[in-house]
C-alpha cells in the first residue's frame, strides 16, 4: 500500500503531489490557488459581523424601545410641545447603547483568530519555475516547494524532501515544549508519529530543509485549531439566558397591558390621540428602561472587583457565569502547583534510600550530563538556568549538592536531545580521563537497556536480574505514588571517543542503573483550602493533566481533590479515546476526579460530556491547542503568566496569577453578583407599580393623570440607577460559598420576585403616592371629575408630590433589599458609597422636583406645602416597616420549611 | 467496476488517487477513465495526465481502461454513454471550484450524475492532496433516514482495510428560532433519541464492514445548522474525509440559508465525498 504522503519515500513526493524540484509554474499556481483558495486562516466574514451587529440591535427589548421611541416622535409631530421628542431620543439612546455594548462584547471575544494569525509568517521562500523567490505566504498552494531555515515560522503543512540538522518547535500544535528533530525519511510501519512533516504555525529552531506543501489555510492542522477557536459556538451563559427570558416576560407584560388598555380606551370613547399617549405611558411605565444599563454597569464593576482578585474577566456575562459553575476542570502545573520543579529525591536503585554527600553529587552530575540546560540572562528562574523545567531542576539540585555547573557542562562532548518517542535524553562527557555515556528518562524506556545495577556499599555493579529489576520498579512506584515525576538514571563508560554521527542506540548497551531522581512541583500552599472551599460550595474540582496517572493522583490527593480514603478513579487519555461520550458522562457521574496523560484535544470531550450532564463547566488552559476547549467551556480560563496569547484571547477569564485559589475567589464574586442582580431587579421593578397605577386610574376614573411619562423616565433612567448599581456592588453574603451552585432552573425573574415587587412593594408605593396626589388635589379645592390643565399649579403640585413620594419610598425599598430576612441596616450600608450617593440623589431630587424650578419646569411639577413634603417622608418608613414585617413572617415560615411563594422575594 | 469521470483539472488529478484506491479494493480491480474532451484543457496535456493515472493504477494492481471521447455539447450524456451500467458500477467524479460565486455541485455534470441515480456516484472535492486518496479518519454525518447510508457503507467498505477511525455524527436538527430557546431537558430528550438512532446505524456498520467498535466514534449534537456542526466535527476529530450522502433536498438546497452541502464542500477542513446510490 502506498499510504499517505508521510509514508512514501522522499523521492516520490514531487510526483505524487504533481510537483517537481524546479517548482510549480505560474499557471499551475493560479489553478491551484483557484481550487483551494489562499493559504490563510480566515477571520469572520464581514457579513457575519454585520449579522452579529444586526442581532444586537434587533433583540426583543431593543425593538420594543424602538417602537416606543417611534410612537413618541409621531406623538410629538401630532401634538408638539410636550417633550415627547426628548423622550423618544432618550429611549433611542438606551436602545443604541445596549446594542453597541453587546456588539463590543462579542467582537472582543473573537480576537483569538487574530492572535493565531500572528503565528504565521507574511513572506516565505519558495522554489517556483526554477527560481528561488520570496513570495507572500498567502500565495502558497499544494505542490509548492518551500525552503525553510533557522528562525522561520512554518507557513503551511509540508512533507520534507531534504533537511540538514532540522529541529522544530511544535508547541503551538502539541503543547510539548521540547523541540523535535525532523528527517526526510518515510515514516516507518510501526511509527505512530511522522517526523517528516512540517506543520504550519510551528517554528524552526535550527537547521534547514526543503518541503513540498500538501495542505494550506484552514486545511492545515493549525488551521483546524483556528477554525475551532473561532467557529465553536460559545454556550449561552446562564445570565444571558436569564436576562433574555426576563426581557421577554417584562416586554410581554408591558405590551399586552398597553394593548388591553388601548382597546379599552377605544370602547370607552377616549380620543385616539389620548389613547395612544396612554398606551405609550403604560408601556413605558412597565418596561424597566434602566434595568439593562444597570445590569451592564453592575457587571462591569463586578469585573473590576474580580480584577483586583487577579481574575480578569473579558466578557461581562462571564462575571456571573463563573458564579454558576458546577465543575472546575483545572490544570496541574502552575495552577495547583507552583510550577517550580524541584528534585526532592535521589534514590539508590536497591533500597530506594535517599543518597547523600558525594554519592548524591555524583548521581546529579551524571544526570546533568544527560540534560540540556544553560545559564541564561533571560531565564525566569531564580537560579538563572534555562531549559526544560526538569533539566533546570537537575542543574539546581546539582548546584545545591556542591557541584560545579560549568565543570560538568564543559565536559560534555555530545548531547542527545529528549526524544518524545524514546522518552529519554542522553549525553557524552569526558571526565577524569574517562568517556561517560549518561542517559536519563522514563523507567519503562530504560528498563530493557539495564544490564547492571549500582549497589551502595559494593565496589562493582551487580547483574540486573529480574528480582533486582522488580525491586527497582517498586522504588519507582513508591516515588510516583508520592507525587514525584520519576527519572531513571543510567550510565556506561565508553572505551573510545564517540563518533559524532553515531546514533544514541549505539551507546545504549549494557547500561548501569545509577539510581532514580524524584522531581516534584510543590503544591501551592493555598490550593487545599481553595479546593475544600469549592467542595463546601458544592463545586466539583477535576484535575486534567498530561502527567503520569500516579503523579496526578498524588497531587489530587494532596490538594484534596480526591477525598481521603476515596478511590481516585483516574482516567487516562487512552481511556478517554476509548470511551464514548455517553460512557464518559456516566463515569463522570460516578465521580471521576482525575484525568491523566490527556491531550488538550481531549479536554473538549470532557467538557462536552459534562454539558450532557447539564453542568456549567469552567476549564483552564494555556496552550494554543487549548483554545478550542476554552471556547467550548461555559467559562474558559486562561493563564495570565504562563499562557499563550491565543489561549488568553480564546478564554473569557484570564487568571493573572495562574493560581487556582483565584478562580475560587472569582466564583464567590460571581455568585454574589447573581444575588445582587436579583436584589436590584426587585428594587427597580417595585417602582413600576406606582408608575402604572396612575394610568389605570386615569383610564377608568374621571381624575387627572398623577404621573406623566417624562416623570416616569426620571425615575427609571434617573433616580433608580445609582441606588440599583449600589445594590449591585454589595459584598457577598458570609454563607455564599456554603451554598450549592444555584439550580439552572432557578429563574432570575420568578413568581415570588414578581409578586413581591409588583404586588407588594409596588402596591404600597402606589397606594401612598396616590393618597398624597389626591390629598393635595382635594386640599387645593379640586372636585371629583373636574379636569385640570397640565400648567395648572394645583395639578403640578399634586403630580410633583406623587413623583417625590415615589422617589423617597425607594429609599425604604433600597434598605429592605439589602438583606433577605434582616434589617438591611448595618455598617456596610454606609460604607457602600454608591448606596450613600444614591440616597443623597433621591433626597435631593425629591426636593428639587417640588422646589427647584430648573427641574420642576422640565418635569411639569410644582411646590407643595412643607407639611405635605414632610408627610411624604413617612413613605420610606411605611414601605420599610411593612416589608420588614413580611420578612419576619417569611423567615419564620422559611425556618419551618413552609414559606409560600407570596411572602418570599427570591 | 470503478469509473473516473476525469475532467483534466488539478482536482481531477487529485481525485484520481481516490478512484485508484476504490478500484484497488473493488473485487474486479478495474478502473475506467472517461474524459470528454472540451476546450478547457489541451488534449495533449490531458493525455499526459491520464498516463500518470494509469501508472498509479498499475502500481496499485488495477487494470486501467481509458476512453477519451469528443464532446457532443452535453458532457453528461457523453459520459453516461461510455459507462457500463450494472449493479457494481460506481462513478467517481469531481466537485471543484468554478468561481463567480457558483457552487461546487450546483449545475455541474457531477450534480446531474448524482441526481439521475443511474449508478452509485461519488463526487469528491480534494483539498488535502497529501492524503493520496487514502484517508484513514472518516467523518460520516448521519441523517435521520438510514436508507441513504447503504451506499455510504459500501464505499466505506472499500476504504475499510486502511481506516483508523470512523466518526458517526448525527445532528438532530431543530428550527433556528427553537434552537435559541431550547431548554436543556428538551435537548437531552432529542439527544437520547439521536443516540438510539445512531446505535442502530453503528451496529449495521459493524455488521456490513470490517470495522470494529473500537474504531468507531459516535456523537449526537442538537443544532440548527448541520453544515456548521459537520465542519466543526471534522476539525475536532481530525477527520481526513467527510463522507456524506446527498439527498434530493440537499442538492436543491435551501432558499434562505444556502445549500448546506455546498457549505461543507466550501468550508470543510478536509476532503469531502458526496455520494448517492444508484437504482432509481
Amino acid at each position: 500500500m502506498r499510504g499517505q504522503i508521510q509514508d512514501i519515500p522522499a523521492g516520490q513526493v514531487f510526483d505524487f503531489l504533481h510537483s517537481r524540484p524546479e517548482g510549480l509554474t505560474p499557471a499551475e499556481i493560479a489553478e491551484r490557488l483557484r481550487e483551494v483558495g489562499p493559504n490563510a486562516i480566515e477571520t469572520r466574514r464581514r457579513h457575519q459581523w454585520l449579522g452579529s451587529l444586526a442581532r444586537q440591535f434587533t433583540n426583543f427589548f431593543t425593538i420594543l424601545l424602538y417602537i416606543a421611541a417611534s410612537l413618541c416622535f409621531v406623538a410629538d409631530r401630532v401634538q408638539p410641545g410636550e417633550s415627547m421628542d426628548i423622550l423618544g431620543l432618550a429611549l433611542l439612546g438606551v436602545a443604541v447603547l445596549n446594542g453597541l455594548f453587546g456588539f463590543i462584547q462579542e467582537y472582543r471575544a473573537e480576537r483569538a483568530m487574530e492572535e493565531l494569525r500572528k503565528l504565521l509568517p507574511q513572506r516565505v521562500t519558495a522554489q517556483r519555475a526554477g527560481r528561488e523567490e520570496t513570495v507572500a505566504a498567502e500565495q502558497l498552494v499544494p505542490g509548492d516547494v518551500l525552503k525553510i531555515a533557522e528562525g522561520d515560522r512554518i507557513p503551511a503543512d509540508g512533507r520534507l524532501i531534504d533537511c540538514q540538522d532540522l529541529v522544530v518547535n511544535n508547541a503551538p500544535l502539541t503543547g510539548e515544549a521540547r523541540p523535535v528533530r525532523l528527517t526526510a525519511a518515510p515514516r516507518g510501519p510501526h511509527d505512530n508519529e511522522a517526523v517528516n512533516l512540517l506543520l504550519a504555525g510551528c517554528t524552526v529552531q535550527q537547521g534547514r530543509g526543503t518541503a513540498v506543501v500538501y495542505a494550506t489555510g484552514h486545511r492545515t492542522e493549525f488551521g483546524k485549531i483556528a477554525t475551532l477557536s473561532q467557529d465553536v459556538r460559545r454556550m449561552i451563559s446562564p445570565l444571558e439566558r436569564e436576562v433574555a427570558s426576563m426581557v421577554r416576560i417584562l416586554t410581554a407584560i408591558a405590551v399586552i397591558t398597553g394593548i388591553v388598555f388601548f382597546v379599552y380606551g377605544v370602547f370607552a370613547g377616549i380620543s385616539p390621540w389620548t389613547n395612544m399617549v396612554f398606551m405609550i405611558g403604560i408601556i413605558v411605565a412597565l418596561v424597566p428602561e434602566g434595568l439593562l444599563p444597570t445590569l451592564t454597569l453592575s457587571l462591569a464593576m463586578g469585573s473590576l472587583r474580580m480584577a483586583r482578585r487577579n481574575v480578569l474577566v473579558k466578557g461581562l456575562n462571564a462575571v456571573e457565569a463563573l458564579g454558576a459553575v458546577h465543575v472546575i476542570c483545572t490544570d496541574k502545573t502552575g495552577t495547583l502547583t507552583l510550577n517550580q520543579m524541584t528534585v526532592t529525591a535521589v534514590a539508590d536503585p536497591v533500597a530506594g534510600a535517599d543518597l547523600a554527600g558525594a554519592a548524591r553529587a555524583e548521581a546529579l552530575a551524571l544526570a546533568l550530563i544527560a540534560s540540556d540546560v544553560r545559564r541564561s540572562r533571560n531565564s525566569r528562574t531564580a537560579s538563572g538556568f534555562s531549559g526544560d523545567p526538569l533539566d533546570v531542576a537537575v542543574a539546581e539540585a546539582h548546584a545545591k549538592s556542591g557541584g560545579a555547573f560549568d565543570s560538568v557542562t564543559d565536559s560534555i562532548v555530545h548531547r542527545f536531545s529528549f526524544n518524545v518517542r524514546k522518552r529519554r535524553s542522553a549525553g557524552i562527557a569526558r571526565r577524569d580521563g574517562k568517556v561517560l555515556f549518561c542517559v536519563k528518562g522514563a523507567w519503562e524506556s530504560l528498563r530493557p537497556l539495564i544490564a547492571r545495577i549500582e549497589t551502595p556499599g559494593e565496589s562493582a555493579p551487580v547483574a540486573a536480574d529480574e528480582t533486582r529489576l522488580a525491586q527497582a520498579e517498586k522504588i519507582v512506584h513508591r516515588l510516583a505514588a508520592e507525587g514525584c515525576r520519576v527519572l531513571a538514571l543510567a550510565w556506561i563508560e565508553l572505551e573510545t571517543a564517540p563518533d559524532a554521527a553515531a546514533a544514541q542506540e549505539f551507546f545504549e548497551r549494557g547500561l548501569i542503573l545509577k539510581g532514580f531522581l524524584g522531581a516534584e512541583d510543590p503544591l501551592r500552599p493555598e490550593a487545599p483550602a481553595a479546593v475544600a472551599r469549592c467542595h463546601r460550595a458544592g463545586i466539583r474540582v477535576t484535575l486534567v493533566t498530561g502527567d503520569h496517572p500516579r503523579t496526578a493522583e498524588a497531587i489530587a490527593r494532596k490538594a484534596g481533590i480526591v477525598p481521603a480514603g476515596a478511590d481516585a478513579a483516574v482516567l487516562t487519555g487512552d481511556d478517554l479515546d476509548r470511551l464514548r461520550k455517553t460512557e464518559l458522562a456516566e463515569r463522570l457521574g460516578r465521580g471521576v476526579h482525575v484525568f491523566a496523560r490527556t491531550t488538550p484535544e481531549q479536554k473538549w470531550k470532557i467538557v462536552s460530556a459534562l454539558h450532557d450532564l447539564d453542568q456549567v463547566v469552567a476549564m483552564t488552559g494555556d496552550g494554543v491547542n487549548d483554545a478550542p476547549a476554552l471556547r467550548a467551556a461555559d467559562v474558559g480560563i486562561a493563564m495570565g503568566r504562563s499562557g499563550t496569547d491565543v489561549a488568553r484571547e480564546a478564554a473569557q477569564v484570564i487568571l493573572l496569577d495562574d493560581n487556582f485559589a483565584s478562580i475560587v475567589q472569582g466564583i464567590e464574586e460571581g455568585r454574589a453578583i447573581f444575588g445582587n442582580i436579583r436584589k436590584f431587579t426587585d428594587y427597580v421593578l417595585a417602582s413600576n407599580g406606582p408608575e402604572i397605577v396612575p394610568y389605570l386610574v386615569y383610564m377608568v376614573l374621571p381624575v387627572p393623570l398623577a404621573l406623566t411619562i417624562i416623570q416616569i423616565l426620571s425615575i427609571d433612567l434617573g433616580t433608580d440607577i445609582v441606588p440599583a448599581i449600589g445594590l449591585g456592588q454589595e459584598k457577598p453574603d458570609p454563607d455564599t460559598m456554603e451554598q450549592p451552585p444555584r439550580d439552572r432552573r432557578q429563574r432570575l425573574l420568578n413568581w415570588p420576585l414578581v409578586i413581591h415587587s409588583y404586588l407588594f412593594l409596588g402596591v404600597i408605593e402606589a397606594g401612598f403616592a396616590m393618597f398624597l396626589f389626591f390629598w393635595v388635589l382635594v386640599q387645593g379645592g379640586w372636585s371629583y371629575g373636574a379636569d385640570l390643565p397640565a400648567q395648572d399649579s394645583l395639578y403640578r403640585a399634586a403630580t410633583g408630590i406623587t413623583l417625590s413620594s415615589i422617589i423617597l419610598m425607594q429609599i425604604g425599598n433600597l434598605y429592605g433589599r439589602r438583606s433577605r430576612f434582616g434589617t438591611g441596616i448595618d455598617r456596610d450600608a454606609f460604607r457602600n458609597p454608591l448606596i450613600v450617593a444614591g440616597i443623597a440623589i433621591e433626597i435631593a431630587f425629591s426636593w428639587a422636583v417640588l422646589y427647584f424650578p430648573p427641574v420642576s419646569d422640565v418635569l411639569g411639577t410644582g411646590p407643595v406645602e412643607p407639611a405635605v413634603y414632610a408627610a411624604a417622608w413617612l413613605g420610606p418608613l411605611l414601605i420599610y416597616g411593612l416589608d420588614y414585617g413580611r420578612k419576619r413572617i417569611a423567615r419564620t415560615w422559611h425556618r419551618a420549611g413552609a414559606a409560600p411563594a407570596f411572602v418570599m422575594e427570591r | 467496476m470503478i469509473y473516473l469521470a476525469y475532467d483534466g483539472s488539478i482536482n481531477g488529478d487529485w481525485i484520481a488517487w481516490y478512484a485508484v484506491t476504490l478500484a484497488a479494493h473493488d473485487p474486479e480491480r478495474r478502473l475506467g477513465i472517461v474524459h470528454v474532451a472540451t476546450a478547457e484543457f489541451p488534449l495533449d496535456e490531458v493525455r499526459a495526465k491520464i498516463e500518470r493515472i494509469e501508472r498509479q493504477g498499475v502500481a496499485a494492481g488495477v487494470a486501467v481502461a481509458v476512453a477519451i471521447v469528443p464532446s457532443s455539447g452535453d458532457v453528461f450524456r457523453d459520459l453516461i454513454a461510455r459507462i457500463e451500467n450494472d449493479a457494481n458500477t460506481a462513478v467517481v467524479c469531481g466537485a471543484r471550484v468554478r468561481g463567480g460565486g457558483r457552487g461546487y455541485l450546483a449545475g455541474t455534470v457531477s450534480e446531474r450524475l448524482l441526481d439521475h441515480r443511474l449508478f452509485d456516484v461519488v463526487a469528491i472535492r480534494v483539498v488535502q492532496p497529501g492524503l493520496l486518496g487514502a484517508p484513514r479518519r472518516f467523518l460520516i454525518p448521519v441523517a435521520g433516514d438510514p436508507q441513504g447510508l447503504q451506499t455510504g457503507m459500501a464505499l466505506l467498505g472499500r476504504f475499510a482495510p486502511a481506516v483508523d477511525h470512523v466518526h458517526l455524527l448525527h445532528v438532530v436538527m431543530v428550527k433556528r428560532i427553537v434552537f435559541r430557546r431550547l431548554r436543556e431537558a428538551d435537548a437531552a430528550n432529542l439527544r437520547e433519541k439521536g443516540w438510539r438512532h445512531l446505535e442502530r446505524i453503528e451496529a449495521d456498520l459493524i455488521a456490513r464492514t470490517s470495522l470494529t467498535a473500537d474504531r468507531i466514534g459516535v456523537d449526537v449534537v442538537v443544532s440548527d445548522d448541520w453544515a456548521h456542526e459537520t465542519i466543526i466535527a471534522a476539525s475536532r476529530h481530525k477527520s481526513q474525509l467527510i463522507l456524506m450522502e446527498a439527498s434530493r433536498r440537499h442538492l436543491a438546497g435551501d432558499f434562505f440559508y444556502g445549500n448546506p452541502v455546498e457549505v461543507v464542500l466550501r468550508d470543510a477542513p478536509c476532503d469531502v465525498a458526496v455520494y448517492r446510490g444508484g437504482g432509481a
